[in-house]
């Protein structure tokens, strides 16, 4: 219609009152994220999914002839996470009866009222969901369809529209076809995602900060815990990615392992979990949080051990040590080094030897 | 990608990508996927029978039938309903129930005359609203970005925008910070003028 009405000369206004000649109702809320949104909307005979940087749009048509089919499927409940989530919030809120400052009894409760209210919004919203929009040549994730509610309520405005376009398909012609249906094909191995090499700098990481913490208990002067406060930091981070990337590359491998039977026929997932024993990286990762987190505790306990005494310096005149050192806190520094040593060399050992596995 | 190495006509978990089976597909309520263990919901349509394969060009049957424009060895099936030329299956493409070929289709997407298959557009509105603000948070940049944007507005105006319902308020907008920076700037501009540095910054 658009493209008769260029031809035929009636000019740019013409497209422009064909195109708003074609209605669009939204099927989705906006899903939003950092770098924009995407949404749904259902057209005359197609279904839009936008996906908006706020500078452009970038749309996907599925005509709703194409859709074979629609697949939504309930996420694992987060149930506890929430309740900590609430408790933390409300904690961090309290502390408004604690600070003297006004600036900082706005600030908390400022920061921890929208930190609960995320948490609320999180609960009320109701169980999450993953939904997937099957074409015969693609499959599309509607990332805007994350509820459950949100599911129903868009499966009841597009199951109409669709069945309007094609017929319906009864559960009883389904069993008449299940022959056609059943799988018959096999399907190709699963490419595995590469490994990477986060891990080893994680490992080789702790490593060097095992030195860094002997070097700060031998020479205190070295400044090297200054060093340290970064290089935790970086080694905290790193043991969350790896944990993430590992878990992502397990799940990977169970798909790839699952299509993998001898004579081409599936294999459930849980009894190939049982082979797959490459457990000991994100173990040991897991370790590593903990012991971070540990250190962490220690550090700041150190951390306020020297402020005080700098404080209670300054109040008598007397001269005192500029730099905050773990050389004061032996037990810490102790413990710090030798974990990371521990777990570092058992790491990057356990890597070797799990590389020259997969290379043989 | 894993949804990519479908068999044909096989419906897989979101979660876990493991094979729904039949029995499952528009069941009343959610069943469970054998893979995961989650709560599945498979509707399943009519478009199910398909198979990934499009279909083939028919061979000319006689020397008298009509042949494709571009395969002459196939037989025709449509005419393009923008350039009228004959097109066998493989050459016709359907666009909004219209019959393309892929030379007019090609056409379309060049020029965006082709609304339904356009997949993408910059938003003017957005971007003018964008450079009559945020430069302001600097101040000096808005010499630049107020004319700039003053401009975007009035001759992206008529631009085709979103393709969903959208307002024009951010048109609006930036057009009325752009117009109250540029009459800043000439204020400021005025008082250099009348007065002198001197005579402005010093009481």
């Amino acid at each position: 219609m658009a493209v008769r009405a260029i031809r035929d000369g009636e000019g740019i206004h013409a497209l422009i009152m064909a195109e708003r000649n074609q209605i669009y109702s939204r099927l989705s809320g906006r899903k939003r994220s950092l770098s924009g949104y995407t949404q749904l909307w259902l057209g005359a005979n197609h279904i839009l999914l936008v996906n908006s940087t706020h500078f452009a749009e970038v749309y996907r048509h599925f005509a709703l002839s194409d859709i074979q089919a629609i697949v939504v499927t309930s996420l694992a409940e987060r149930t506890v996470l929430q309740v900590i989530g609430a408790l933390a919030a409300i904690a961090w809120t309290s502390a408004v009866l604690v600070v003297d400052s006004i600036f900082l009894k706005i600030f908390f409760a400022a920061t921890g009222t929208c930190a609960l209210a995320v948490v609320i919004a999180d609960i009320v919203r109701g169980p999450r969901c993953m939904c997937y929009l099957q074409t015969a040549v693609s499959q599309e994730r509607l990332a805007p369809v994350s509820r459950l509610r949100q599911a129903e309520r868009f499966l009841t405005r597009i199951q109409p529209a669709i069945e309007a376009v094609q017929g319906s398909l009864a559960p009883d012609h389904l069993t008449a076809e299940l022959p056609v249906f059943a799988k018959s094909v096999g399907t190709p191995p699963e490419v595995q995602p590469p490994r990477g090499y986060g891990a080893e700098v994680l490992f080789a990481l702790m490593l060097a900060n095992s030195l860094l913490v002997f070097l700060d208990q031998r020479f205190p002067d070295t400044e090297a815990s200054s060093v340290l406060l970064v290089s935790m930091l970086a080694e905290f981070v790193l043991a969350l990615l790896v944990l993430i990337r590992v878990g992502t590359y397990l799940r990977s491998a169970k798909g790839a392992a699952r299509t993998a039977g001898p004579s081409g026929e599936l294999i459930a997932p849980r009894s190939v979990l049982r082979d797959f024993d490459r457990r000991l990286v994100p173990s040991l990762a897991l370790i590593a949080l903990f012991c971070i987190a540990w250190d962490a505790v220690g550090l700041l306990r150190g951390v306020g051990q020297w402020g005080m005494e700098v404080w209670a310096a300054a109040q008598q005149g007397k001269p005192v040590m500029a730099t905050f050192s773990w050389s004061r806190s032996r037990p810490e520094a102790w413990f710090a080094e030798l974990w990371r040593l521990g777990v570092g060399l058992t790491g990057l050992a356990a890597l070797y030897f799990e590389r020259k596995g997969t290379r043989q | 990608m894993k949804w990519q190495q479908l068999a044909a006509n096989e419906i897989s978990c979101s979660v876990c990508a493991f094979p729904v089976p039949p029995e499952l597909w528009n069941s009343a309520g959610a069943a469970r996927c054998p893979g995961c263990g989650q709560r599945v919901q498979a509707l399943v349509f009519p478009a199910i029978r398909r198979t990934r394969a499009g279909d083939l060009p028919q061979p000319l049957g006689a020397d008298e039938e009509a042949s494709c424009f571009y395969h002459p060895p196939s037989r025709a099936a449509v005419p393009c309903d923008e350039c009228g030329r004959f097109l066998c299956q493989l050459c016709d493409l359907d666009v909004d129930g219209r019959h393309i070929c892929p030379v007019c289709f090609e056409a379309g997407l060049t020029t965006k005359k082709l609304a339904t298959v356009e997949t993408r557009r910059t938003m003017y509105d957005t971007v003018a609203l964008a450079l009559a603000t945020l430069p302001a948070l600097l101040f000096w940049p808005v010499i630049i970005t107020a004319p700039w944007a003053l401009s975007m507005v009035i001759r992206r105006w008529n631009a085709p925008g979103s393709l969903v319902p959208r307002t024009r308020i951010r048109f609006y907008l930036a057009g009325l910070f752009a117009f109250a920076e540029i009459a800043g700037i000439g204020f400021v501009i005025w008082l250099f003028a009348r007065f002198g540095t001197g005579r402005v910054f010093t009481p």
